[in-house]
Protein backbone atom coordinates (compact mmCIF):
# COMPACT_ATOMS: atom_id res chain seq x y z
CA UNK A 1 0.00 0.00 0.00
CA UNK A 2 2.94 2.95 0.98
CA UNK A 3 4.08 2.15 -2.50
CA UNK A 4 0.78 2.97 -4.46
CA UNK A 5 2.04 6.43 -6.09
CA UNK A 6 -1.42 8.11 -4.83
CA UNK A 7 -1.57 7.18 -1.07
CA UNK A 8 1.64 8.24 -0.65
CA UNK A 9 0.63 11.74 -2.56
CA UNK A 10 -2.11 11.74 0.29
CA UNK A 11 0.36 11.30 3.06
CA UNK A 12 2.48 13.72 1.59
CA UNK A 13 0.89 16.76 0.06
CA UNK A 14 -3.41 16.87 -0.01
CA UNK A 15 -3.22 19.96 -3.13
CA UNK A 16 -0.82 17.52 -5.46
CA UNK A 17 -3.23 14.58 -4.11
CA UNK A 18 -6.25 16.75 -4.87
CA UNK A 19 -4.63 18.15 -8.12
CA UNK A 20 -4.17 13.90 -9.32
CA UNK A 21 -7.53 13.04 -8.88
CA UNK A 22 -9.02 15.72 -10.64
CA UNK A 23 -6.67 15.46 -13.54
CA UNK A 24 -7.44 11.14 -13.52
CA UNK A 25 -11.49 11.92 -13.51
CA UNK A 26 -11.36 14.98 -16.16
CA UNK A 27 -9.27 12.30 -18.06
CA UNK A 28 -11.87 9.42 -17.41
CA UNK A 29 -14.56 11.81 -18.74
CA UNK A 30 -12.34 13.08 -21.83
CA UNK A 31 -12.05 9.24 -22.68
CA UNK A 32 -15.60 8.28 -22.18
CA UNK A 33 -16.58 11.66 -24.50
CA UNK A 34 -13.73 10.88 -26.99
CA UNK A 35 -12.48 14.50 -26.39
CA UNK A 36 -8.79 14.25 -27.72
CA UNK A 37 -7.58 17.25 -25.84
CA UNK A 38 -3.73 18.59 -25.40
CA UNK A 39 -3.64 17.27 -21.89
CA UNK A 40 -5.74 14.24 -21.96
CA UNK A 41 -4.21 13.12 -25.69
CA UNK A 42 -6.51 9.48 -26.86
CA UNK A 43 -3.59 7.90 -28.33
CA UNK A 44 -5.81 5.70 -30.47
CA UNK A 45 -3.85 6.51 -33.78
CA UNK A 46 -4.10 3.26 -36.72
CA UNK A 47 -6.84 1.38 -33.90
CA UNK A 48 -9.46 1.94 -36.36
CA UNK A 49 -9.65 2.13 -39.65
CA UNK A 50 -12.48 2.10 -42.20
CA UNK A 51 -10.68 1.97 -45.47
CA UNK A 52 -12.18 -1.00 -47.79
CA UNK A 53 -9.33 -0.88 -50.84
CA UNK A 54 -6.12 0.30 -51.64
CA UNK A 55 -6.56 3.67 -53.17
CA UNK A 56 -5.31 6.67 -51.91
CA UNK A 57 -5.55 10.42 -52.07
CA UNK A 58 -3.04 13.21 -52.06
CA UNK A 59 -2.62 17.17 -52.67
CA UNK A 60 -0.10 19.15 -53.98
CA UNK A 61 1.20 22.75 -54.90
CA UNK A 62 2.19 23.58 -58.39
CA UNK A 63 3.82 27.15 -59.25
CA UNK A 64 3.82 27.95 -62.78
CA UNK A 65 2.67 24.46 -63.57
CA UNK A 66 5.52 23.24 -61.62
CA UNK A 67 4.94 20.83 -58.41
CA UNK A 68 6.61 21.82 -55.21
CA UNK A 69 8.11 19.18 -53.87
CA UNK A 70 7.70 17.94 -50.31
CA UNK A 71 9.25 15.43 -50.02
CA UNK A 72 12.70 16.21 -50.30
CA UNK A 73 12.50 18.52 -47.61
CA UNK A 74 13.57 17.64 -43.82
CA UNK A 75 10.79 15.18 -42.05
CA UNK A 76 9.17 17.94 -40.12
CA UNK A 77 8.51 20.62 -42.75
CA UNK A 78 7.60 17.72 -45.04
CA UNK A 79 5.22 16.71 -42.52
CA UNK A 80 3.43 19.90 -41.46
CA UNK A 81 3.25 20.90 -45.86
CA UNK A 82 1.94 17.89 -46.70
CA UNK A 83 -0.36 17.88 -43.10
CA UNK A 84 -1.49 21.80 -43.42
CA UNK A 85 -1.99 21.21 -47.36
CA UNK A 86 -4.58 18.22 -47.16
CA UNK A 87 -5.96 20.35 -44.39
CA UNK A 88 -6.31 23.78 -46.55
CA UNK A 89 -7.61 21.67 -49.57
CA UNK A 90 -10.21 20.20 -47.39
CA UNK A 91 -11.87 23.21 -46.32
CA UNK A 92 -11.54 24.97 -49.75
CA UNK A 93 -13.45 21.90 -50.84
CA UNK A 94 -16.09 22.47 -48.09
CA UNK A 95 -16.47 26.18 -49.56
CA UNK A 96 -14.42 27.56 -46.04
CA UNK A 97 -16.32 25.42 -43.30
CA UNK A 98 -15.21 23.08 -40.92
CA UNK A 99 -15.91 21.33 -37.41
CA UNK A 100 -15.79 24.76 -35.78
CA UNK A 101 -17.92 26.55 -38.08
CA UNK A 102 -20.23 23.04 -38.19
CA UNK A 103 -20.10 23.71 -34.18
CA UNK A 104 -21.28 27.27 -33.90
CA UNK A 105 -24.04 27.06 -36.50
CA UNK A 106 -25.28 24.01 -34.05
CA UNK A 107 -24.16 25.65 -30.80
CA UNK A 108 -25.01 29.65 -31.49
CA UNK A 109 -28.24 29.64 -33.72
CA UNK A 110 -28.49 33.78 -33.64
CA UNK A 111 -25.40 34.64 -36.39
CA UNK A 112 -24.82 38.06 -34.90
CA UNK A 113 -23.88 36.71 -31.95
CA UNK A 114 -22.01 34.08 -33.79
CA UNK A 115 -19.41 36.72 -35.38
CA UNK A 116 -16.72 37.06 -32.39
CA UNK A 117 -16.42 33.32 -32.70
CA UNK A 118 -16.40 33.04 -35.68
CA UNK A 119 -13.62 35.83 -36.08
CA UNK A 120 -11.45 34.50 -33.84
CA UNK A 121 -11.99 30.87 -34.20
CA UNK A 122 -12.09 30.50 -38.12
CA UNK A 123 -9.79 31.28 -40.84
CA UNK A 124 -10.45 34.75 -42.58
CA UNK A 125 -12.39 34.57 -46.07
CA UNK A 126 -8.81 36.25 -47.54
CA UNK A 127 -6.88 32.93 -46.73
CA UNK A 128 -8.17 30.87 -49.93
CA UNK A 129 -5.96 34.28 -51.60
CA UNK A 130 -2.92 34.57 -49.35
CA UNK A 131 -2.54 30.38 -48.01
CA UNK A 132 -0.94 29.56 -51.05
CA UNK A 133 1.26 32.18 -51.66
CA UNK A 134 2.29 31.73 -47.91
CA UNK A 135 2.98 27.97 -48.91
CA UNK A 136 5.20 28.75 -51.87
CA UNK A 137 7.27 31.45 -49.64
CA UNK A 138 7.42 28.87 -46.91
CA UNK A 139 9.63 26.75 -49.37
CA UNK A 140 11.81 29.41 -49.74
CA UNK A 141 10.26 30.22 -53.73
CA UNK A 142 9.87 33.73 -54.38
CA UNK A 143 6.91 35.04 -56.06
CA UNK A 144 6.37 37.41 -58.85
CA UNK A 145 2.90 39.39 -60.07
CA UNK A 146 1.39 37.05 -62.50
CA UNK A 147 2.69 33.83 -61.20
CA UNK A 148 0.35 31.06 -60.91
CA UNK A 149 -0.29 28.84 -57.94
CA UNK A 150 -2.53 25.97 -57.92
CA UNK A 151 -3.37 23.59 -55.82
CA UNK A 152 -4.21 19.64 -57.11
CA UNK A 153 -5.59 16.56 -55.89
CA UNK A 154 -4.62 13.22 -57.15
CA UNK A 155 -5.95 10.02 -56.64
CA UNK A 156 -3.48 6.91 -56.73
CA UNK A 157 -4.84 2.90 -57.27
CA UNK A 158 -2.90 -0.04 -56.30
CA UNK A 159 -2.01 -1.93 -59.56
CA UNK A 160 0.62 -4.74 -59.68
CA UNK A 161 1.83 -3.57 -56.66
CA UNK A 162 2.35 -0.14 -57.63
CA UNK A 163 0.32 3.35 -56.77
CA UNK A 164 -0.61 3.86 -60.77
CA UNK A 165 -2.22 7.52 -60.70
CA UNK A 166 -5.95 7.13 -61.44
CA UNK A 167 -6.83 11.06 -61.76
CA UNK A 168 -6.70 14.73 -60.81
CA UNK A 169 -8.18 17.26 -60.29
CA UNK A 170 -8.04 20.94 -59.61
CA UNK A 171 -8.90 22.37 -55.98
CA UNK A 172 -8.05 25.92 -56.70
CA UNK A 173 -6.45 28.33 -58.72
CA UNK A 174 -4.44 31.89 -57.66
CA UNK A 175 -2.68 34.51 -60.11
CA UNK A 176 -0.23 36.29 -58.16
CA UNK A 177 -1.88 40.07 -57.71
CA UNK A 178 1.33 41.81 -55.69
CA UNK A 179 4.41 40.74 -54.47
CA UNK B 1 2.29 6.86 10.28
CA UNK B 2 5.44 8.38 10.18
CA UNK B 3 6.82 10.29 7.01
CA UNK B 4 7.74 7.51 4.44
CA UNK B 5 9.71 10.48 1.76
CA UNK B 6 13.34 11.57 2.27
CA UNK B 7 14.69 14.54 0.30
CA UNK B 8 17.10 14.13 -2.04
CA UNK B 9 20.02 16.38 -3.67
CA UNK B 10 19.09 17.39 -7.13
CA UNK B 11 20.48 14.89 -9.69
CA UNK B 12 21.95 18.36 -11.82
CA UNK B 13 23.77 16.35 -15.02
CA UNK B 14 20.84 14.14 -15.55
CA UNK B 15 18.38 17.50 -15.64
CA UNK B 16 21.24 19.02 -17.98
CA UNK B 17 21.08 16.43 -19.85
CA UNK B 18 17.01 16.53 -20.47
CA UNK B 19 17.32 19.77 -21.53
CA UNK B 20 19.89 19.40 -23.55
CA UNK B 21 17.87 16.74 -25.78
CA UNK B 22 15.42 19.16 -25.10
CA UNK B 23 17.08 21.49 -27.00
CA UNK B 24 18.82 19.05 -30.03
CA UNK B 25 14.66 18.63 -30.79
CA UNK B 26 14.00 21.95 -30.88
CA UNK B 27 16.78 22.92 -33.25
CA UNK B 28 15.58 20.11 -35.31
CA UNK B 29 12.18 21.98 -35.53
CA UNK B 30 13.53 25.33 -36.38
CA UNK B 31 15.39 23.98 -38.98
CA UNK B 32 12.92 22.54 -40.43
CA UNK B 33 11.51 25.69 -40.86
CA UNK B 34 8.91 24.86 -37.79
CA UNK B 35 8.95 28.29 -36.13
CA UNK B 36 6.51 31.08 -34.98
CA UNK B 37 7.95 33.59 -37.22
CA UNK B 38 7.44 31.16 -40.55
CA UNK B 39 3.88 31.31 -39.74
CA UNK B 40 3.81 34.81 -41.22
CA UNK B 41 1.26 35.45 -43.58
CA UNK B 42 -0.42 32.25 -42.86
CA UNK B 43 -3.84 33.02 -41.70
CA UNK B 44 -5.08 28.86 -41.85
CA UNK B 45 -5.49 27.46 -38.98
CA UNK B 46 -8.06 24.70 -38.00
CA UNK B 47 -9.45 22.66 -34.96
CA UNK B 48 -10.09 19.48 -33.75
CA UNK B 49 -12.09 18.49 -30.65
CA UNK B 50 -9.91 20.53 -28.42
CA UNK B 51 -11.57 23.23 -26.09
CA UNK B 52 -8.30 24.00 -24.18
CA UNK B 53 -6.81 24.93 -27.91
CA UNK B 54 -10.66 27.11 -28.97
CA UNK B 55 -10.53 29.09 -25.75
CA UNK B 56 -6.82 30.11 -26.41
CA UNK B 57 -7.72 31.00 -29.79
CA UNK B 58 -10.77 32.75 -28.74
CA UNK B 59 -8.58 34.91 -26.54
CA UNK B 60 -7.20 36.43 -30.26
CA UNK B 61 -3.17 35.88 -28.35
CA UNK B 62 -1.83 33.34 -30.89
CA UNK B 63 -3.19 35.32 -34.08
CA UNK B 64 -1.72 38.76 -32.43
CA UNK B 65 1.70 36.57 -31.97
CA UNK B 66 1.44 35.01 -35.66
CA UNK B 67 0.90 38.71 -37.27
CA UNK B 68 3.45 40.31 -35.51
CA UNK B 69 6.97 39.37 -36.83
CA UNK B 70 8.96 41.14 -33.86
CA UNK B 71 7.02 39.05 -30.98
CA UNK B 72 7.48 35.89 -33.61
CA UNK B 73 10.62 36.11 -33.92
CA UNK B 74 10.98 37.38 -30.12
CA UNK B 75 9.66 33.93 -28.81
CA UNK B 76 11.51 31.65 -31.32
CA UNK B 77 14.87 32.98 -30.03
CA UNK B 78 13.88 33.39 -26.58
CA UNK B 79 13.06 29.61 -26.45
CA UNK B 80 16.43 28.94 -27.93
CA UNK B 81 18.17 31.35 -25.09
CA UNK B 82 16.15 29.83 -22.54
CA UNK B 83 16.67 26.67 -23.09
CA UNK B 84 20.66 27.06 -23.47
CA UNK B 85 20.35 28.93 -20.15
CA UNK B 86 18.36 26.11 -18.56
CA UNK B 87 20.94 23.59 -19.48
CA UNK B 88 23.59 25.60 -17.05
CA UNK B 89 21.06 26.71 -14.41
CA UNK B 90 18.69 23.83 -14.75
CA UNK B 91 17.05 24.51 -11.12
CA UNK B 92 16.40 28.09 -11.71
CA UNK B 93 12.62 28.02 -11.91
CA UNK B 94 11.41 30.91 -13.77
CA UNK B 95 13.81 30.40 -16.56
CA UNK B 96 11.16 26.76 -17.05
CA UNK B 97 8.33 28.86 -16.69
CA UNK B 98 8.82 31.21 -18.92
CA UNK B 99 10.28 28.69 -21.33
CA UNK B 100 7.20 26.41 -20.82
CA UNK B 101 4.81 29.13 -21.83
CA UNK B 102 6.76 30.22 -24.76
CA UNK B 103 6.42 26.41 -25.59
CA UNK B 104 2.87 26.10 -24.93
CA UNK B 105 2.34 29.04 -27.39
CA UNK B 106 4.52 27.53 -30.22
CA UNK B 107 2.49 24.62 -29.86
CA UNK B 108 -0.73 25.55 -29.85
CA UNK B 109 0.31 27.55 -32.91
CA UNK B 110 1.93 24.85 -34.30
CA UNK B 111 -0.94 22.36 -34.07
CA UNK B 112 -3.78 24.84 -35.34
CA UNK B 113 -1.76 25.72 -38.17
CA UNK B 114 -1.42 21.86 -38.76
CA UNK B 115 -4.79 21.46 -38.91
CA UNK B 116 -4.67 18.39 -36.48
CA UNK B 117 -3.89 17.22 -33.12
CA UNK B 118 0.04 16.77 -32.58
CA UNK B 119 0.64 13.83 -30.61
CA UNK B 120 4.81 14.94 -30.08
CA UNK B 121 3.86 17.03 -27.01
CA UNK B 122 6.51 15.39 -25.07
CA UNK B 123 8.68 18.60 -24.84
CA UNK B 124 5.79 20.59 -22.80
CA UNK B 125 5.56 17.65 -20.33
CA UNK B 126 9.25 16.78 -19.64
CA UNK B 127 9.61 20.79 -18.47
CA UNK B 128 6.83 20.04 -16.52
CA UNK B 129 8.81 19.10 -12.87
CA UNK B 130 11.29 22.02 -13.52
CA UNK B 131 8.55 24.66 -12.77
CA UNK B 132 8.67 23.58 -9.19
CA UNK B 133 11.64 25.05 -6.85
CA UNK B 134 11.80 22.17 -3.97
CA UNK B 135 13.40 19.01 -4.89
CA UNK B 136 10.67 16.86 -3.76
CA UNK B 137 8.11 18.87 -5.34
CA UNK B 138 9.85 18.10 -8.57
CA UNK B 139 10.24 14.17 -7.87
CA UNK B 140 6.81 14.02 -7.24
CA UNK B 141 6.01 16.03 -10.93
CA UNK B 142 8.99 13.85 -12.68
CA UNK B 143 6.36 10.52 -11.10
CA UNK B 144 3.27 12.00 -11.97
CA UNK B 145 4.63 12.69 -16.05
CA UNK B 146 6.20 9.48 -15.91
CA UNK B 147 2.77 7.77 -14.78
CA UNK B 148 1.07 9.36 -17.69
CA UNK B 149 3.78 8.29 -20.45
CA UNK B 150 3.22 5.06 -19.19
CA UNK B 151 -0.26 5.46 -19.45
CA UNK B 152 0.31 7.20 -22.89
CA UNK B 153 1.72 3.91 -24.06
CA UNK B 154 -0.20 1.30 -22.42
CA UNK B 155 -3.54 2.88 -23.64
CA UNK B 156 -2.78 2.51 -27.61
CA UNK B 157 -1.90 -0.77 -27.22
CA UNK B 158 -5.17 -0.90 -25.27
CA UNK B 159 -7.06 0.59 -27.96
CA UNK B 160 -6.19 -1.36 -31.05
CA UNK B 161 -6.99 -4.62 -28.95
CA UNK B 162 -10.37 -3.18 -28.09
CA UNK B 163 -11.14 -2.23 -31.83
CA UNK B 164 -10.83 -5.28 -32.80
CA UNK B 165 -7.86 -3.97 -35.38
CA UNK B 166 -5.40 -6.61 -33.66
CA UNK B 167 -7.44 -9.51 -35.01
CA UNK B 168 -7.96 -7.93 -38.41
CA UNK B 169 -5.87 -9.40 -41.05
CA UNK B 170 -6.19 -6.38 -43.25
CA UNK B 171 -5.72 -3.82 -40.72
CA UNK B 172 -2.10 -2.65 -40.92
CA UNK B 173 -1.82 -3.04 -44.86
CA UNK B 174 -4.99 -0.85 -45.16
CA UNK B 175 -3.29 1.88 -42.56
CA UNK B 176 -0.39 2.51 -44.41
CA UNK B 177 -1.86 2.75 -47.42
CA UNK B 178 -2.03 6.93 -47.44
CA UNK B 179 1.42 7.35 -45.36
CA UNK B 180 3.43 7.58 -48.64
CA UNK B 181 1.59 8.85 -51.24
CA UNK B 182 3.18 11.94 -51.62
CA UNK B 183 6.63 10.48 -51.99
CA UNK B 184 5.09 8.25 -55.29
CA UNK B 185 3.50 11.22 -56.62
CA UNK B 186 6.82 12.91 -56.82
CA UNK B 187 8.53 9.87 -57.73
CA UNK B 188 10.56 10.01 -54.48
CA UNK B 189 11.30 6.43 -54.14
CA UNK B 190 13.47 4.58 -51.19
CA UNK B 191 13.55 1.66 -49.37
CA UNK B 192 11.12 2.84 -47.17
CA UNK B 193 8.43 3.42 -50.28
CA UNK B 194 9.28 -0.15 -51.14
CA UNK B 195 8.51 -1.58 -48.15
CA UNK B 196 5.48 0.23 -48.24
CA UNK B 197 4.42 -1.32 -51.10
CA UNK B 198 5.71 -4.66 -49.70
CA UNK B 199 3.38 -4.63 -46.38
CA UNK B 200 0.59 -3.48 -48.41
CA UNK B 201 0.32 -6.99 -50.41
CA UNK B 202 1.40 -9.23 -47.58
CA UNK B 203 -1.18 -8.92 -44.82
CA UNK B 204 -0.39 -11.08 -43.11
CA UNK B 205 3.63 -9.75 -42.39
CA UNK B 206 2.23 -6.36 -42.11
CA UNK B 207 -0.38 -7.74 -39.12
CA UNK B 208 2.60 -9.61 -37.80
CA UNK B 209 4.50 -6.47 -37.36
CA UNK B 210 1.35 -4.39 -35.87
CA UNK B 211 1.18 -7.22 -33.61
CA UNK B 212 4.42 -6.48 -32.35
CA UNK B 213 3.94 -2.71 -31.86
CA UNK B 214 1.09 -3.46 -29.67
CA UNK B 215 3.36 -5.89 -27.82
CA UNK B 216 6.10 -3.32 -27.54
CA UNK B 217 3.26 -0.74 -26.52
CA UNK B 218 1.53 -2.89 -23.78
CA UNK B 219 4.66 -4.10 -22.54
CA UNK B 220 5.28 -0.10 -20.94
CA UNK B 221 2.45 -1.88 -18.69
CA UNK B 222 5.50 -3.38 -16.82
CA UNK B 223 6.80 0.28 -15.55
CA UNK B 224 3.16 0.94 -13.16
CA UNK B 225 4.67 -1.83 -11.30
CA UNK B 226 8.01 -1.37 -11.05
CA UNK B 227 10.77 1.03 -11.98
CA UNK B 228 13.74 -1.36 -12.20
CA UNK B 229 13.33 -1.60 -16.03
CA UNK B 230 12.55 1.62 -16.69
CA UNK B 231 15.56 1.59 -19.33
CA UNK B 232 14.80 -1.06 -21.10
CA UNK B 233 10.84 0.26 -21.17
CA UNK B 234 12.43 4.00 -22.48
CA UNK B 235 14.59 1.42 -25.43
CA UNK B 236 10.99 -0.47 -26.30
CA UNK B 237 9.26 2.89 -26.71
CA UNK B 238 12.39 4.43 -28.75
CA UNK B 239 12.44 1.67 -30.68
CA UNK B 240 8.65 1.34 -31.63
CA UNK B 241 9.20 5.20 -32.68
CA UNK B 242 11.95 4.70 -35.04
CA UNK B 243 10.48 1.31 -36.75
CA UNK B 244 7.15 3.74 -36.52
CA UNK B 245 9.25 6.22 -38.82
CA UNK B 246 10.30 3.48 -40.89
CA UNK B 247 6.93 2.18 -41.76
CA UNK B 248 4.48 5.16 -40.96
CA UNK B 249 6.36 8.31 -41.78
CA UNK B 250 5.80 9.44 -38.51
CA UNK B 251 8.63 11.02 -36.10
CA UNK B 252 9.00 11.31 -32.43
CA UNK B 253 10.63 14.63 -32.58
CA UNK B 254 9.43 16.81 -29.83
CA UNK B 255 8.73 13.84 -28.05
CA UNK B 256 12.02 11.95 -27.20
CA UNK B 257 13.17 14.34 -24.16
CA UNK B 258 10.25 13.10 -22.42
CA UNK B 259 10.51 9.31 -23.16
CA UNK B 260 14.46 9.93 -22.07
CA UNK B 261 13.40 10.44 -18.94
CA UNK B 262 13.04 7.26 -17.92
CA UNK B 263 16.23 6.23 -18.24
CA UNK B 264 17.12 8.49 -15.05
CA UNK B 265 13.66 7.95 -13.31
CA UNK B 266 15.95 5.87 -10.15
CA UNK B 267 16.93 9.74 -9.71
CA UNK B 268 14.14 11.79 -10.73
CA UNK B 269 11.39 10.01 -9.07
CA UNK B 270 10.08 10.00 -5.91
CA UNK B 271 12.62 8.54 -3.63
CA UNK B 272 10.86 6.35 -0.19
CA UNK B 273 12.84 4.57 2.58
CA UNK B 274 10.57 1.29 2.52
Amino acid sequence: MTKIFLYRLYKESKIFFLFALIFILAYIIVLRKQMDMLIFPINSMFSNNSATDFSTTTYAVKLNSNIIRITDDLYLKKDFSENSLQIFSKWVKADGKDLMTGLLERKISDSLKRVPYLKNLTPPKSTLQTWPVWFVNFHHLQTRVGDNIEIWEYRFDLIKNNFILKDSSLITRQTVIYE
Amino acid sequence: MNKIFMPATAPINQYRIIIAILFVEVLVYLFCNIRIAAFQQNTFFGFEQDPLLWLIYFTGLPQFIVGNIFISYFIDVSILLLLTALIFKPLKKWLALVLFIFLFLFYCIFTAHLGHRNYQSGYLLALLPFLFVREKNKQIVFEFTRYFLLFFYVSAAYFKIKSGSIFNPDHLSHAVTNQFTPYFLEHSYSVRTSFNLYLISHHNFAQSLYFGSVIFEFIVIVGFFTKRYDSYLAIAILIFHCTNWFIMDIAPIGQIAFICTLFFSQKFCWKHQS
